[in-house]
C-alpha cells in the first residue's frame, strides 16, 4: 500500500513546485477615464450617487476613454441601449428608441482615444444606459462601467414643479401635495410618480396616471402622497416620470429626506 | 439489429440442454441459524425465490449452464458465487452481518457483474431511498452526498453531474445500459431523467470507457434496471413531498409487479414550483443595486412532468424486457441572467409560479429493450434504443436586435434522433476468469432552427468494439481490456438571418459543410489485491480517448443559457488521457472505509477559453457587435493534469448510532502554464449523524433521525474571470417515522436543508457569475405510501 502511494504523491510534489514556468495573466484590465462631451462620467458610475448625463437628438455626442492593462490591450466596447424599465421596448411610429454599439480595437499598455457618436433625430428621449466593457488579449475582462444617460429631444414633455418646494424634508406618517404643470406638443399618455429609497430597493409610493383618454397638450399634475409611518428615514428620490404619445419620456427626480 | 436479435434466439434454442435442473439449498448466518426472506436469484435469468422460514429455497427449471447466484437480505454482506449447473443442486450459503444494517448491500457492480469490491475502480450504488430522503430537485442534486460527486446548476430544477471536477460529455449517463443522448455538452442543460423513476443508481468514479462508450473519462451515472421484485407480489407506491424554498409540490405513483413470467412496471410523475427564495433582498451587480422582491429569484420556476412503462418476459432461456418514457421539463431562467440584469425585469410578476420568458424546453422520449438470451453455456446481453431529444430555448425576440413584429420567441430549437445498439458476449466464466466481448452501435441526427443560432444540424455514426477481460490469481484479480472506437461527424453547412438594431441586413454563414472522422482506443488495466477478506487495495491504470463533441467542433452563436458567445474549432483532435487511480477500502465489523486518489494527464484537453474578443457578426466586410453577449468564449486545446482524492468513513457506534464522514479533492490545470479551468468544485467534508430506532410510545413505529453538518472550502485560486467563492457551513436534518399498518406502510418525515438560511455562493451555479447567492432554507416534508395485500406467511415461490 505505502510502496504504491509513495511514488505517486512524490511525483505529484515535484511536479506542483515546478508547474509554474510561464507567467500567468490573471490581472484584469483597468477602465481609468471616462468622459461624455467632456465631463468626467466614470467616476460617478461606482457609486449609487448615480449622476445622469445628457446626450441630445440630432446631435453628436463625444465620448473619452483612458485604458489600460498590466501586459496588452485588446478590444473596448462600448454600447448604448435604453433603460425605459419595460414601459416601452420597441419601435413606436416616428421615433425609435436609440441604440449604438462600437468595438475599439486596442493595443500596448496604456490608450486613450475619443468616439463620436451620432445621435439621429428620431430617437425617444428618456433614461439610457452606457455600457463599457474592456478585454485584454489573455481574455481577462474588466469590471463593467455602467453609466445613466439621458437623452433629449425638442419634442419631449416637460414639467414644472410648484409644490413642494426645494428642500425636500417631511417627516414619516405626514402627507404632501404634489403639484406641477406637464405639457407637451404632442398627446401626453401616462404620468408615474414615485417615491423610493436613494440607494435602491423598493419604493414607498407608486402611482399611475393615465392619460390615454384625454387628448390634451398639458395637464396640471395635483397629487397627495403620504408617507408611511414605518418608512425608514433617510434620503429619498421623489420622481415624475412624463409619457406622450410618440413614446418620449421625461423624468424629474426630486431629492427628498425623511425624518 | 433485429434480425440478429432473432437469430440468437434460435441459435440459443439450437443449444438449449435436454434436461431441467433445480436448484436448492439454505441460508444461514454465522450462527447457524436458518435467514428467512432473503432474496435468491440468478443474475442471467432473472429466476428466484425467497427463503422460507427454515431458510430453505428452491429454484426448479434452470437450464444447465453457467450462473451467476446472488443472495440479498437486509443488514447482511450481500453474497454472490459463480456457479457451473450441470445437475441438480445443493448449496448451503452463509450470510456474514453486515453494518449497512438499513439497505441491502450491493451484490454485482458495473458489466464485470462482480462486486464492487473485485473492481479496479470504485463503484458506489445508491438505492432510492438514500436519494429521496433529502430535499433535492433532480437527480444530480440528489447525488451530492457522495464524495467526489457534485452538480452544476441552473437554478432548482436544471442540473447536471460532476464527478471530480469534470461534466458534460465526461462523465457519461446511462439508464439500463443505454447512454442518455441530450445535448450533454451544455453546461446548463439538465439530466433528462426523472428522479422518481430510478430505483438504483451505479457511480463509476475514474475512467470506465470500456464498457459503456469512450465518452465516460470521469466515471459513469448509470441508472440500473429495476429489480423485477418478488415473484408473485404486485406492488403499489405513492410518493407525495412539499418544499418550502420553492413552494414545489412533487408527486409520484409507481406499480409492478412480477407473475414469475411477466414483470411489468409503471411510473408516473409531477412536479411543479415556483420562483426560490434566496436569503437576501438584494444583490450587487455592475456596481448596482438591484433588489430581489419578495426574497425571490424571479422567474425561476418551473414544472416537470414524466412518464414511464416497462413490460417484459423472464424465462429460464433469459429475459427480455421494452422500457418506454417520456421526460417534459419547463423551466424559467432567471431574468436578470441572460445578459444585463435590469430591475424591471426581477419586478414579482405577481405569480410565483408563473414561468415567463427567458424559459427552456426540454422534452425526451426513449425506448429501450433489454435482453439476455443462453447461448450454450454463455450468455449474450443486448441493450437497443432510440431517443429523441427535443430542447427549446424561448426569448424576447427584440433583445436580440429582432424588430418587435418577430413574434416567434423560439430562440433555439434543437432535436435530436438517436439510436444505439449494444451487444454483450459473456464467455468462459468461471470463479477465476472471466470474459466478455463487446460491440456498440450508433446513428444520431440532429436538426436545429430558432432565431438564434448556436450549433449546426449534423448526423454522427458510432462503431466500437472491446474485450474484457478478468483473472484471479490467489489474492490477486486482475482486469484488463481494449476498445476500438470510430466516429464520424457530417456537420451541415447553417445559414441565419442576420438582424442588425431591428432592421434585417441579410444571411450570414455560421459554419460550413465539414465532415470529421476518429479512430483511436482505449485500453485499461487494473489490479486489486485482497489483503484480506475485507480489505483491499485496488489500482487501475487507462489511456482514454474521447472524441470532440459537436459543440467543440461547430458552435457559433450564444448559447442561450450560459449568455456567452461560444465558438467550436473544426479542427479540434480528440482528446487523449493518461489516467491512474489509487484506491484502499476496508469493511470492518464495526467501521467501514476507503480513501481513493487519481492523478491524470490529459494530452489534448478541451476546455472554453475565454478570449481577448468581443463578439459580433462580419456581414460585407465590416463588424457589427453583438447585442449584449460580451466575450467570444473559444474551445481550445491544451495539456492538463487532473488530480485529487476522496475518502469516507462509517462508523458504526452501538445498534442504533451510525456516523458517516466523508472528503473530497479535485483539482485541474494546465500543465504548461498553470491556468486553472473554470467550474471545479470546493473541496468539502461532509458528516452525519444518524440514529435508527423502534418507537414504543408511537405503537413501535421506526424513526431515523439524521443530522448533517457540511462544509465547503473557500475557492481563491479561480479560472480566468471566474468569480471566488468563499468557504460555506451547512447544516441539514432529517427525521422519517415509518410505521406498518395492516394496510400498508407509511412514512412520513420532514427534513431540511441550509437549515440556518446561510448566505452562500456556489462556483459551481452559473448564478454565481451574476452574484446571485443560493437557495435559503429548505424544508421538505415528505410521505410514501406503500400499500400491500400480500397474503401472510408468503412461502417461497416456485419459478415458471
Amino acid at each position: 500500500m505505502k510502496k504504491l502511494l509513495l511514488p505517486i504523491m512524490a511525483f505529484t510534489f515535484i511536479w506542483s513546485s515546478c508547474s509554474e514556468e510561464e507567467t500567468l495573466d490573471s490581472e484584469k484590465p483597468l477602465i481609468l477615464e471616462i468622459t461624455i462631451n467632456g465631463e468626467d462620467a466614470h467616476h460617478s458610475s461606482h457609486s449609487h450617487d448615480h449622476e445622469t448625463f445628457e446626450i441630445s437628438a440630432d446631435t453628436a455626442s463625444l465620448i473619452g476613454w483612458e485604458v489600460s492593462d498590466n501586459m496588452e490591450l485588446s478590444e473596448l466596447r462600448m454600447d448604448i441601449h435604453p433603460n425605459f424599465d419595460g414601459h416601452s421596448h420597441g419601435k413606436k411610429a416616428d421615433y425609435d428608441p436609440f441604440s449604438w454599439e462600437k468595438i475599439v480595437p486596442l493595443s500596448g499598455k496604456l490608450q486613450s482615444g475619443t468616439e463620436t457618436m451620432e445621435v439621429p433625430e428620431n430617437v425617444l428621449a428618456g433614461p439610457y444606459h452606457l455600457d463599457l466593457l474592456l478585454l485584454d488579449k489573455s481574455g481577462n475582462i474588466s469590471e463593467s462601467v455602467l453609466i445613466d444617460v439621458i437623452l433629449t429631444h425638442p419634442s419631449q414633455p416637460t414639467f414644472s414643479l410648484l409644490t413642494p418646494t426645494e428642500p425636500i424634508v417631511f417627516s414619516k406618517g405626514s402627507t404632501f401635495e404634489l403639484s406641477g404643470t406637464v405639457e407637451d406638443d404632442e398627446d401626453l399618455e401616462e404620468v408615474m410618480i414615485e417615491l423610493l429609497p436613494h440607494d435602491g430597493g423598493e419604493h414607498i409610493f407608486e402611482k399611475e396616471i393615465e392619460l390615454k383618454a384625454q387628448v390634451e397638450t398639458s395637464y396640471e399634475l395635483k397629487e397627495l402622497i403620504g408617507i408611511p409611518a414605518n418608512a425608514e428615514s433617510g434620503e429619498y428620490e421623489l420622481k415624475v416620470i412624463i409619457k406622450d404619445h410618440d413614446g418620449h419620456m421625461t423624468i424629474r427626480a426630486y431629492e427628498m429626506t425623511i425624518n | 439489429m433485429l434480425r440478429g436479435l432473432l437469430i440468437a434466439i434460435l441459435i440459443a434454442r439450437m443449444f438449449e440442454a435436454s434436461g431441467q435442473i433445480s436448484l436448492s439449498g439454505r441460508v444461514i448466518n454465522e450462527e447457524g441459524e436458518p435467514l428467512m426472506a432473503a432474496g435468491v436469484y440468478l443474475h442471467e435469468t432473472m429466476q428466484g425465490s425467497y427463503t422460507d422460514e427454515s431458510g430453505l429455497f428452491s429454484i426448479p427449471n434452470i437450464k444447465a449452464g453457467n450462473y451467476h447466484l446472488h443472495v440479498q437480505l437486509t443488514g447482511y454482506h450481500a453474497y454472490s458465487a459463480d456457479l457451473s449447473l450441470r445437475a441438480d443442486t445443493q448449496i448451503n450459503i452463509v450470510l456474514h452481518e453486515g453494518i449497512h444494517l438499513l439497505h441491502e448491500v450491493t451484490v454485482e457492480a458495473g458489466m464485470t457483474k462482480d462486486q464492487p469490491s473485485e473492481n479496479p475502480l470504485q463503484v458506489s450504488i445508491m438505492g432510492e431511498e438514500q436519494i429521496f430522503r433529502n430535499p433535492a430537485n433532480n437527480l444530480s442534486e440528489g447525488l451530492k452526498r457522495l464524495p467526489g460527486i457534485s452538480a452544476l446548476q441552473t437554478g432548482m430544477g436544471i442540473s447536471r453531474p460532476v464527478i471530480r471536477g469534470m461534466s458534460g460529455n465526461r462523465v457519461l449517463v446511462a439508464e439500463n445500459g443505454i447512454k442518455q443522448e441530450g445535448q450533454q455538452w451544455g453546461a446548463d442543460h439538465g439530466l433528462e431523467i426523472d428522479p422518481f423513476q430510478l430505483e438504483q443508481i451505479e457511480l463509476i468514479k475514474g475512467p470506465a470507457s470500456l464498457a459503456y462508450g469512450s465518452d465516460a473519462t470521469a466515471g459513469v451515472v448509470h441508472i440500473r434496471p429495476a429489480s423485477s421484485g418478488k415473484v408473485g407480489e404486485h406492488e403499489l407506491k405513492w410518493r407525495s413531498a412539499y418544499q418550502s424554498v420553492n413552494h414545489a409540490w412533487k408527486n409520484a405513483l409507481r406499480a409492478k409487479g412480477n407473475t414469475g413470467k411477466w414483470v411489468y412496471r409503471f411510473n408516473l410523475s409531477h412536479q411543479r414550483y415556483g420562483d426560490y427564495e434566496v436569503p437576501a433582498e438584494s444583490f450587487i451587480y455592475n456596481g448596482y443595486l438591484l433588489p430581489l422582491y419578495e426574497g425571490r429569484l424571479q422567474n425561476t420556476a418551473g414544472e416537470i412532468k414524466a412518464a414511464h412503462a416497462m413490460f417484459g418476459i423472464n424465462r429460464n432461456w433469459g429475459y427480455s424486457h421494452l422500457t418506454a418514457s417520456v421526460y417534459d421539463q419547463n423551466e424559467g431562467l432567471f431574468s436578470g441572467s441572460t445578459g444585463i440584469a435590469r430591475a424591471y425585469q426581477l419586478r414579482f410578476d405577481g405569480d410565483e409560479r408563473n414561468i415567463a420568458l427567458p424559459r427552456q424546453e426540454v422534452r425526451h422520449w426513449k425506448i429501450i429493450n433489454n435482453s439476455n438470451i443462453k447461448i450454450g453455456n454463455h450468455w449474450l446481453e443486448s441493450d437497443l434504443a432510440w431517443q429523441y431529444n427535443r430542447r427549446q430555448e424561448f426569448s424576447i425576440p427584440h433583445a436580440h436586435g429582432r424588430p418587435v413584429s418577430f413574434a416567434d420567441t423560439t430562440a433555439l430549437h434543437l432535436g435530436l434522433h438517436s439510436f444505439s445498439a449494444n451487444a454483450r458476449y459473456y464467455f468462459k466464466k468461471d470463479q477465476k476468469q472471466f470474459r466478455m466481448l463487446g460491440w456498440q452501435g450508433g446513428r444520431q441526427i440532429n436538426e436545429q432552427s430558432g432565431f438564434e443560432f448556436l450549433i449546426p444540424a449534423y448526423r454522427n455514426w458510432q462503431q466500437a468494439l472491446f474485450y474484457i477481460g478478468r483473472d484471479a490469481f490467489g489474492p490477486w484479480t486482475l482486469t484488463y481490456g481494449l476498445r476500438l472506437d470510430y466516429q464520424a461527424w457530417d456537420i451541415y453547412r447553417s445559414r441565419y438571418d442576420f438582424f442588425y438594431r431591428y432592421e434585417y441586413m441579410g444571411e450570414v454563414e455560421r459554419n460550413p459543410n465539414f465532415n470529421r472522422r476518429f479512430f483511436n482506443y482505449s485500453a485499461s488495466a487494473g489490479l486489486v489485491r485482497h489483503l484480506s477478506k475485507h480489505e483491499e487495495v485496488r489500482l487501475n491504470l487507462a489511456r482514454t480517448f474521447r472524441s470532440p463533441n459537436i459543440s467543440e467542433l461547430a458552435s457559433n452563436g450564444v448559447h442561450h443559457g450560459t449568455f456567452r458567445y461560444e465558438m467550436g474549432n473544426a479542427d479540434i483532435k480528440a482528446e487523449t488521457g493518461l489516467q491512474s487511480d489509487l484506491g484502499y477500502h476496508r469493511e470492518g465489523r464495526r467501521s467501514h472505509g476507503s480513501v481513493q486518489t487519481f492523478f491524470n494527464h490529459f494530452g489534448n484537453y478541451i476546455y472554453l477559453q475565454p478570449s481577448g474578443r468581443f463578439a459580433s457578426i462580419d456581414f460585407e466586410g465590416e463588424r457589427f457587435p453583438y447585442p449584449e453577449p460580451g466575450q467570444v468564449f473559444e474551445y481550445r486545446q491544451a495539456p492538463v493534469f487532473h488530480w485529487g482524492g476522496e475518502a469516507e468513513w462509517h462508523f458504526r457506534w452501538n445498534s442504533w448510532l451510525n456516523w458517516h464522514s466523508n472528503a473530497e479533492y479535485s483539482w485541474i490545470q494546465q500543465s504548461n502554464n498553470g491556468a486553472v479551468l473554470p467550474f471545479i468544485p470546493p473541496a468539502s467534508i461532509k458528516n452525519h449523524l444518524e440514529a435508527n430506532f423502534y418507537l414504543r410510545a408511537l405503537d413501535s413505529s421506526k424513526v431515523r433521525l439524521e443530522i448533517g453538518y457540511l462544509y465547503y472550502a473557500a475557492r481563491k485560486r479561480m479560472a480566468i474571470n471566474e468569480p471566488e467563492v468563499p468557504a460555506a457551513h451547512l447544516l441539514e436534518a432529517s427525521l422519517e417515522i415509518s410505521h406498518e399498518f395492516r394496510f400498508g406502510n407509511i412514512s412520513c418525515g420532514l427534513s431540511g436543508n441550509n437549515l440556518l438560511n446561510s448566505l452562500y455562493y456556489n462556483n459551481m451555479s452559473r448564478y454565481r457569475w451574476i452574484n446571485l447567492p443560493e437557495a435559503g432554507r429548505n424544508l421538505q416534508f415528505f410521505l410514501l405510501y406503500h400499500p400491500s395485500w400480500k397474503p401472510h406467511n408468503q412461502k417461497a415461490n416456485p419459478v415458471n
